[in-house]
């Protein structure tokens, strides 16, 4: 069964980073430029994994994360969080708003699927 | 190309437009109309930037972005306050940015020693105490290290940092596993009890035993003695616990980092497993043991289902079955590929075209213009009547082939934008380098012209722009005792007018200084010592060959390149430079261009037998003039009376040497030219056939530069026409010494 992954970034080149070691390792991708952007997308689909980014315009990846818990269709559906930042309460505020687990950027394609595997059946 | 080429275009691109991003969100900042958003949005572009050069390994950006992301979030965290002061800082620091993208995008080294004193300036700016770290370089960013993405390779070795969450797992790695290190195979013991929190975020106990298991042999015992009656189960509690033995040559890091994700929202015990615990635990361990762990699994897959609040029983069976297929999944699936890389597309709203093939089509247009002219004299030469069929037909084909041009050519169009966007950094260094204060204003960036044109602006604009600065504005001091702001404001704008492309560049610096200019004139004998000069005369003697106003040459103007380069280049391109000063007010240059270098609307003439085109731009009228109109000045000069002033007249086919002797203009035809400069002169020509839309062949690249002439086109019949260059021929004209001299004509 192919999966499908919902990448949430505003930035192309990550998106396209994003798309080119999902898709090389088999699974489908859909794309979402923002938060705002990545609901209207959860709309018409139903991804086993979502990826986003924090730092986005419209809506950030924190709120993008609440409202997609607070969905009913959604709220099982794993997020993992792209993030640059270590730190630790980035983390902790991105788990508060629901997140299952995060993949630190630079990301490299095994991590990417490594991450995945952990919180998709 | 390979895939990772092309996203790094895409990067380099993208680069570009956050480099703009940040640069209007600065400026916004700067005039103090920047809100909460504007500073995030800059957060974002330098985040961004960034994370990109992360992913390819430019270190050297990555390193200063960092530092200017660092402030940018104490800034948008309201822990350094966003000062007009900072944004002026900060615009310095995106000047930086952008000469490290570009130094990635080329390969090119940048100066080490502005990035450093920038970072420098930028974590004393983060931190103004140095409470934080210690000045040394690494401190700035002691724990980022960028790695570079390799698809497709065995780089997992490159990866073990504790700064990325988690570590590749032993069986994944069987080459870097620390086998060496490990007493071979332990035992351990995992208590493993999810909160409620666990379960909110979408997390799913049975995958953590599924990634244990990866490290090793597992079993797995459930205690779910804490689950309640039916009726007194919270669907979405947490009840149940897991103790799971491993054997493993894994440490307990390793084992840990399994549960990384969850650390807080569960219980977890690890401890190297004993008999002792063992007895107490679990009576039937050694039996246990040696089981295979996957039929537990499965067990506890289809016990977690009743737990889970998430109602997902197709996928959790599915799931025990992936344990095993996971490894084979990804070969797979990979078929899809090609069907999935499309789904991008969908969203965006611009496609990329190689320029060639825009190119080609514009020749092909081109071509077809001719072809429809062409035909369309010969249904002329039939002698068939304007209403018939066929005419109707081509009045229809002539009026597609139009709109099909103009559609072509506004594929090439772009706004101005991308060169004014380069100005706003090159009017700060030029300020910085002069020490005045500057503010530029741009106006009609959107304003669209062809691609071609537009590559060729930008060195005349920032020599204009250069020029207005630095001889233009006066010193800060200078201006307040004249009464003025210190701040000077160069204004550079854009504008369609007329067919053609108006370019502004106007500053409100003293004017021009046109003592010191005629002073300057008569001592490089451009005029002579008792020439009776305009204002406007003198305003322009600035764009003659070896003309230079500042005393000594300054480093911002005086690169060798003076204002009369400036007006060759322009002219080339069948464009027009003027200037206009008002002394204490300020000068305006004012740059006129065609729209395209491709089309052009041209007068068709006779000359000597040879059929021309003269540019429509240059023409402000064409006559028949009379012969008291003519007065004849010497041997073969000769001047025409038009409302009440004198024009020299020129016989283009005597200048162009196609005849001996001038022709007299009563025999043939006038064409009233003005130049920029508001300079006239009459061309005569034997007579005018028509206006016409012709296509531009350079005469440069197919041929050679004839003087006079500024391109070639084929008419309607299929033969090769000149195209005149009008300011070429009244100059060549004036250099032959037999035109007559204006200053005499205005004695008259």
């Amino acid at each position: 069964m192919i999966q499908t992954i919902l990448t949430v970034d505003d930035s192309r080149t990550m998106r396209d980073m994003l798309r080119l070691a999902l898709v090389g390792a088999g699974f489908r991708v859909v794309e979402a430029v923002d938060g705002l952007d990545g609901l209207a997308v959860l709309a018409g689909e139903r991804p086993d994994v979502i990826i986003t980014d924090i730092n986005m315009p419209n809506l950030d990846g924190f709120g993008f994360i609440e409202a997609v818990r607070d969905d009913a269709d959604n709220r099982g559906t794993p997020i993992l969080v792209l993030t640059t930042e270590s730190d630790p309460d980035k983390k902790a505020r991105a788990r508060d708003a629901g997140a299952t687990g995060w993949i630190v950027k630079p990301f490299n394609p095994e991590k990417l699927v490594q991450a995945i595997r952990r919180v998709a059946a | 190309m390979d895939e990772l080429e092309i996203i790094k275009g895409t990067f380099f691109q993208e680069c570009e437009e956050l480099l703009a991003d940040l640069e209007n969100g600065l400026l916004a900042m700067e005039a103090g109309s920047g809100d909460a958003e504007t500073v995030n949005a800059v957060f974002r572009a330098v985040h961004s930037i960034k994370g990109g050069a992360g992913a390819f390994g430019f270190e050297a950006l990555v390193r200063f972005a960092h530092v200017f992301e660092t402030l940018m979030d104490a800034v948008r965290s309201n822990k350094v306050p966003a000062t007009q002061s900072l944004a002026a800082d900060l615009l310095r620091a995106a000047d930086i940015l952008a000469d490290h993208v570009n130094a990635a995008q080329s390969g090119d080294l940048v100066d080490e020693g502005r990035t450093a004193a920038m970072a420098a300036e930028l974590t004393a700016l983060t931190d103004p105490d140095g409470l934080a770290a210690p000045a040394d370089d690494e401190g700035d960013f002691p724990d980022f290290t960028p790695q570079p993405i390799a698809i497709g390779g065995d780089e997992l070795g490159d990866l073990g940092g504790d700064e990325f969450g988690f570590t590749p797992m032993a069986v994944a790695l069987p080459d870097d596993a620390p086998v060496a290190d490990e007493p071979a195979d332990a035992e351990w013991e995992i208590v493993f009890t999810p909160h409620a929190s666990l379960y909110r975020n979408a997390n799913e106990p049975a995958l953590f035993l599924r990634e244990l298991e990866r490290l090793g042999l597992l079993t797995v015992t459930l205690d779910d003695s804490r689950l309640p009656a039916l009726e007194d189960l919270d669907a979405e509690g947490a009840y149940l616990s897991w103790t799971a033995r491993l054997t493993t040559d894994a440490d307990e890091t390793t084992i840990r980092e399994v549960f990384d994700f969850v650390e807080a929202d569960c219980d977890l015990i690890i401890r190297p497993f004993t008999d002792d615990l063992h007895d107490l635990h679990d009576p039937d361990g050694d039996d246990l043991a040696e089981a295979p762990a996957m039929p537990d699994i499965a067990a506890i897959l289809a016990k977690a289902a009743a737990e889970a609040p998430i109602p997902e029983m197709d996928a959790l069976p599915a799931a025990a079955g992936a344990v095993a297929a996971a490894p084979a999944a990804p070969a797979a699936a990979a078929a899809p590929k090609a069907a999935e890389s499309n789904q991008g597309f969908a969203a965006q709203a611009t496609i990329r075209v190689d320029p060639e093939r825009i190119d080609k089509l514009i020749d092909l247009v081109g071509e077809l213009v001719i072809n429809q002219a062409m035909l369309a004299q010969r249904v002329v030469e039939c002698g068939l009547a304007p209403s018939s069929s066929v005419a109707t037909g081509l009045d229809d084909l002539e009026q597609l082939t139009r709109e099909i041009q103009e559609s072509v050519m506004a594929i090439r169009a772009q706004p101005v934008k991308s060169v004014f966007q380069r100005m706003p950094r090159l009017v700060r260094e030029t300020a910085s380098m002069t020490g005045k204060q500057v503010r530029l204003v741009t106006d009609g960036e959107a304003t669209e012209v062809d691609k071609t044109v537009i590559e060729r602006l930008s060195d005349p604009i920032t020599h204009m722009i250069r020029n207005a600065i630095d001889h233009g504005l006066e010193a800060p001091d200078v201006r307040v005792a004249a009464g003025k702001p210190a701040e000077g404001v160069v204004k550079l704008a854009a504008m369609h007018r007329g067919g053609r492309i108006v370019i502004e560049v106007s500053d409100d610096g003293a004017g021009i200084n046109r003592e010191r200019v005629k002073a300057i004139a008569i001592s490089r004998e451009l005029i002579g010592p008792d020439s009776q000069l305009t204002d406007d005369e003198i305003d322009n003697l600035i764009f003659l060959p070896g003309f230079s106003t500042a005393a000594k040459v300054s480093d911002v103007s005086g690169r060798g390149v003076g204002m009369d380069v400036v007006r060759r280049s322009i002219q080339a391109l069948g464009g027009r430079i003027s200037i206009a000063s008002r002394p204490g007010q300020g000068s305006t240059f004012t740059l006129s261009l065609p729209l395209t270098l491709a089309v052009l609307d041209g007068m068709v003439i006779d000359v000597a037998g040879q059929t021309l085109v003269c540019p429509l731009t240059a023409i402000v009228e064409s006559l028949k003039p009379k012969a008291e109109e003519i007065r004849n000045l010497g041997p073969s000069g000769a001047v025409l009376a038009v409302r009440g002033g004198f024009v020299p007249l020129i016989d283009i086919g005597y200048v162009l040497g196609f005849r001996a002797a001038p022709l007299n203009a009563a025999d043939g035809v006038v064409l009233l030219i003005e130049n920029e400069d508001g300079g006239r002169a009459a061309l005569v020509a034997d007579g005018i056939q028509g206006q016409r839309q012709v296509v531009i062949k350079s005469l440069e690249s197919n041929y050679r530069q004839v003087e006079g002439i500024a391109a070639a086109t084929i008419l309607g019949d299929g033969r090769v026409a000149l195209i005149l260059d009008p300011d070429a021929v009244v100059a060549m004209r004036r250099q032959g010494g037999r035109a007559p001299d204006p200053a005499l004509i205005a004695a008259e």
